[in-house]
């Protein structure tokens, strides 16, 4: 079953000889890729796709909120909305405007470890956009007045997606019980006193810091022609001056966590939520593609194991989800359960934990393996779908692990996973001792 | 995390813009995708989209009816019969199904909106067969079991008496009470918790064999397959039996006179999500693509002067923007953002000032360029790929708009002139009769409005 389903993926990729690769599920996601570097050490890729006339353009920084210094949590963040309030060249609304009257849309993200800034354009725009992006990546302004009012706007992004959000409150208060060292431990929004206290002195030491063209990856996906971009590449990204000490962050290690931790915050909410939560391990590390799977397994769709237990049968809950993540430095295998107005805490922790219990000691059935797979499969053909998609992608292997050919690895790994390596992540991660389980609960009126 | 999705845990710059379908690039010309439509003996008509560039197989199926089709005692049971579908068939129960679909790699998902509903799945190319058997099985033949109905129910009211956990969304519902009166469009989606009590199984029986005929849907199937197919597809939905057509009325859009409030209260909320609606248009309006325009302008960019306003300059939103929601009946014009507790007022007094000279001054030669390049611009992304370009097809055919407005799209906003967007303003934008919907903590929002008359105060629990 597993190799029909590999051959057929193979016809479809362009460029691939089937026999070379139909043991390599890995080949299945294959987009050819050019890759050079800039004489600043601006790591290029190009993947050309003439499917529409549209053109994703990323620059990403190797830099996240795990770079900040406590004090001054939400600095990248913050920083990221600065990036749109104006530089030497074009202003803050001049940006705006002229993208969007050349039919580009935009944004930028930061995570805890990379942020990234993206511009989707029509085809024959390259160059214009690529004028205003390396304009603010070079001669970014910093004012007084835009930091304050922007300051502002993120305060209230923290209230809408924290303090007035179930699960937005739920991940800030697990992340800081999971981790008390490491810069996980704070919110990548950072907490509201900080916000409060960044200065435009910070702010441009912040980017003298971090935003260097050897601490970024430019990636362009879609319909263009290579020579002529490579050229626009040069004359706008060429003179952007290499910051020859670069910092390099020493991160501080977590200590194996030694012990259960329990956390209850109150909120005037409905009803229960809560999440277990085990340190993990960081992306790209063999263990990650089997505690993928197991989280597939236990919350991935309405017959996973959490889901058949907590909503259909005893119907505790809402909803249930379980994820893995695995940033640069280890992270956390999450499940969170949103449970019905007035059902027990304690029973359906009980049973999560009863579900966990399984998975250490007994052997998942093959079938149930082969479905994660299927899923995990299926996720990756929808997420290069969009030449965007395609962009993103790139980008965000390229920036975790200077080489975006590990994406086109994934497949293998997963497809080589058994059984018994599922048991045996359960049993090596999702250890008692090592559980976090944060419960948000309604407050007395 | 899998590579594939980082996007968890990260913060976006700006909240994404809703851009209802735009379009492409400076040049005047668009090229379409192509596709095939053709209608079974039974009234079914079929869409089908080739794309072989990645192995995937998609089908949306569209049925002509929403929640507006709801009865006034059992509000929620359209819903109720797309989310039963999965729940079990005459050969196949819950689990298995699921079961089924999960080990395909496939999703299900039952989207009902107040006009109609898409039924939609999709899974590698290779099990597309597999998939044609269960969606079809889900679709024609669907159980109903009485355990699976209240076992539902229960699930849907327990979802509503938290609903307010979630502000946002509560708000929504909220303004379309408010706006839309006694309307069928006034509940929402998911119903509510009495009208979800009063149904009983033969109004879903009803409701199922009236609203789920062949005749009144359309099915678009996406992705990688040969013509073969089609034989597949026609021997597993032509036994559906058609039935004649019922179309429900259109309705007219309740009055507003004057500025009108309503406050809701949510407890210690440092936050009040604000929602403001005026009369708005139906999606068959002559000049529903000027508007787009106008609204584009408007709340519908990062650079239209809410944004600019409210956001940019005054720091009081992290996100607003406005939109025309036009539906089969006449839907409102609607204001979507949201401010710090005591910021209330003067975020409604700046929007306001914005709304006024919108309507009084209209828009600027300047700015119908800018709004042109954006639409244009946008508009390949809106249709980039096979799946989102069929849900647009099934969204015109509903609304009887011809796939024209996608074919010329680029000509068709390239005539729009200033004086004729300028005309539309005049003619169907109100910023004088406004019903406003405030959710937060009302002691110390109510203080905030002591110079309007029309304030409303309601319990939150009136709207679950």
């Amino acid at each position: 079953m597993k190799k029909y389903i590999l051959f057929l993926l193979l016809l479809f990729i362009s460029g691939v000889t089937v026999t070379a690769y139909a043991e390599q599920p890995g080949s299945l996601i294959h987009l050819d890729v050019e890759k050079y570097k800039l004489k600043n050490g601006l790591t290029v890729l190009l993947h050309v796709d003439r499917s529409a006339p549209i053109v994703s353009h990323h620059v990403w920084f190797r830099v996240g909120s795990r770079d900040e210094e406590p004090g001054y949590t939400g600095i990248a963040h913050l920083f990221e909305h600065m990036m749109f309030k104006g530089a030497k060249k074009y202003t803050g609304k001049q940006y705006n405007l002229l993208l969007e009257q050349n039919g580009a849309s935009f944004n930028a993200f930061t995570s805890y470890d990379y942020t990234g800034y993206y511009v989707n354009l029509p085809s024959d725009k390259l160059d214009l956009v690529m004028d205003m992006e390396s304009d603010r990546f070079k001669d970014l302004i910093i004012a007084k007045s835009h930091l304050d009012s922007e300051r502002e706007v993120v305060k209230e992004e923290r209230r809408v997606r924290v303090d007035n959000s179930v699960f937005g409150a739920l991940r800030e208060a697990l992340y800081a019980t999971a981790f008390k060292v490491h810069p996980y431990r704070w919110p990548i929004i950072g907490w509201m006193k900080d916000v409060n206290r960044i200065d435009e002195e910070k702010s441009k030491e912040f980017f003298g810091k971090f935003y260097s063209p050897n601490n970024a990856v430019l990636s362009i996906a879609g319909n263009f022609e290579k020579e002529e971009v490579k050229k626009l590449i040069e004359k706008y990204y060429g003179g952007w001056r290499k910051e020859e000490n670069l910092t390099r962050v020493k991160y501080p290690q977590e200590p194996e966590q030694k012990g259960y931790r329990f956390q209850k915050i109150k909120r005037s909410v409905q009803s229960k939520t809560f999440s277990v939560a085990y340190p993990s391990t960081r992306a790209g590390s063999e263990d990650a593609y089997a505690l993928d799977l197991l989280a597939n397994i236990l919350g991935e769709g309405q017959s996973s194991r959490l889901y058949k237990d907590l909503v259909y049968s005893e119907q505790l809950a809402t909803g249930v989800s379980a994820y893995n993540y695995t940033p640069k430095d280890p992270g956390l295998f999450q499940i969170y359960v949103s449970l019905k107005p007035g059902a027990s805490f304690e029973k359906a922790r009980k049973s999560t934990l009863g579900q966990i219990f399984k998975l250490r000691n007994t052997l998942v059935k093959e079938k149930e393996l082969q479905k994660a797979k299927n899923q995990v499969m299926k996720s990756y053909v929808d997420s290069i779908k969009t030449i965007g998609g395609k962009a993103y992608l790139l980008a965000l292997n390229e920036t975790l692990f200077s080489d975006y050919k590990e994406i086109f690895k994934d497949l293998d790994k997963y497809s080589q996973v058994t059984v018994e390596d599922i048991r045996t992540v359960a049993k090596k991660y999702l250890k008692v001792n090592q559980a976090n389980v944060v419960l948000v609960e309604p407050s007395q009126r | 995390m899998k590579k594939i999705k980082g996007l968890q845990f990260i913060f976006f710059l700006g909240f994404f813009f809703l851009s209802a379908c735009s379009t492409t690039s400076s040049k005047s010309s668009f090229q379409l995708r192509g596709y095939k439509t053709t209608q079974l003996s039974n009234g079914l008509e079929v869409i089908m989209i080739k794309d072989s560039s990645l192995p995937y197989f998609s089908m949306q199926l569209l049925l002509k009816s929403g929640s507006s089709e709801d009865p006034n005692e059992q509000r929620g049971l359209a819903n109720l019969v797309a989310e039963l579908l999965p729940k079990g068939t005459k050969h196949r129960n819950a689990s298995e199904l699921a079961e089924a679909l999960d080990f395909i790699g496939a999703d299900f998902s039952a989207n009902v909106s107040k006009d109609y509903t898409i039924l939609s799945s999709s899974t590698l190319s290779f099990h597309k067969e597999k998939l044609i058997d269960v969606f079809s099985e889900m679709v024609l033949e669907p159980a109903f079991r009485s355990s699976e109905v209240e076992r539902l129910k229960a699930q849907l009211q327990a979802g509503l008496k938290k609903s307010i956990d979630n502000p946002s969304w509560f708000a929504n519902q909220v303004f379309s009470k408010f706006v839309f009166g006694d309307s069928p469009y006034s509940h929402s989606v998911l119903g509510n918790v009495s009208g979800l009590s009063s149904i009983r199984q033969k109004h879903i029986n009803r409701f199922y064999l009236r609203h789920y005929r062949p005749n009144q849907s359309v099915l678009a199937i996406v992705g990688n397959f040969e013509d073969g197919l089609m034989s597949k597809i026609e021997k597993q939905f032509s036994g559906w039996q058609k039935r004649a057509d019922e179309q429900s009325p259109s309705f007219e859009f309740p009055a507003i006179s004057g500025k009108e409030f309503l406050l809701v209260n949510k407890d210690k909320s440092t936050q009040a999500q604000v929602r403001i609606g005026a009369k708005g248009i139906s999606r068959n309006h002559p000049d529903y693509l000027a508007l787009r325009m106008a609204n584009t302008i408007l709340g519908g960019s990062f650079a239209s002067r809410l944004s600019d306003k409210i956001r940019d300059d005054l720091g009081l939103t992290y996100g607003v923007s406005s939109y025309f929601d036009a539906k089969k009946s006449v839907g409102p014009f609607a204001v979507t953002t949201y401010t710090r507790t005591e910021k209330v007022k003067e975020l409604l007094e700046q929007t306001f000032k914005i709304l006024e000279e919108f309507k009084s001054e209209g828009v600027t030669e300047a700015e119908i360029e800018k709004a042109k390049g954006l639409m244009k611009g946008s508009f390949p992304r809106a249709i980039e790929t096979a799946e989102k370009f069929a849900f647009n097809l099934l969204h015109l055919r509903f609304h009887g708009v011809s796939e024209s407005y996608l074919a010329n799209f680029f000509a068709n906003v390239d005539d729009l002139s200033v004086n004729k967007v300028n005309k539309v303003i005049k003619e169907n934008f109100d910023s004088s009769n406004l019903k406003i919907v405030v959710l937060g903590d009302v002691d110390k929002i109510k203080p905030q409005l002591k110079n309007y008359d029309k304030v409303s105060v309601e319990p939150f629990k009136k709207f679950q």
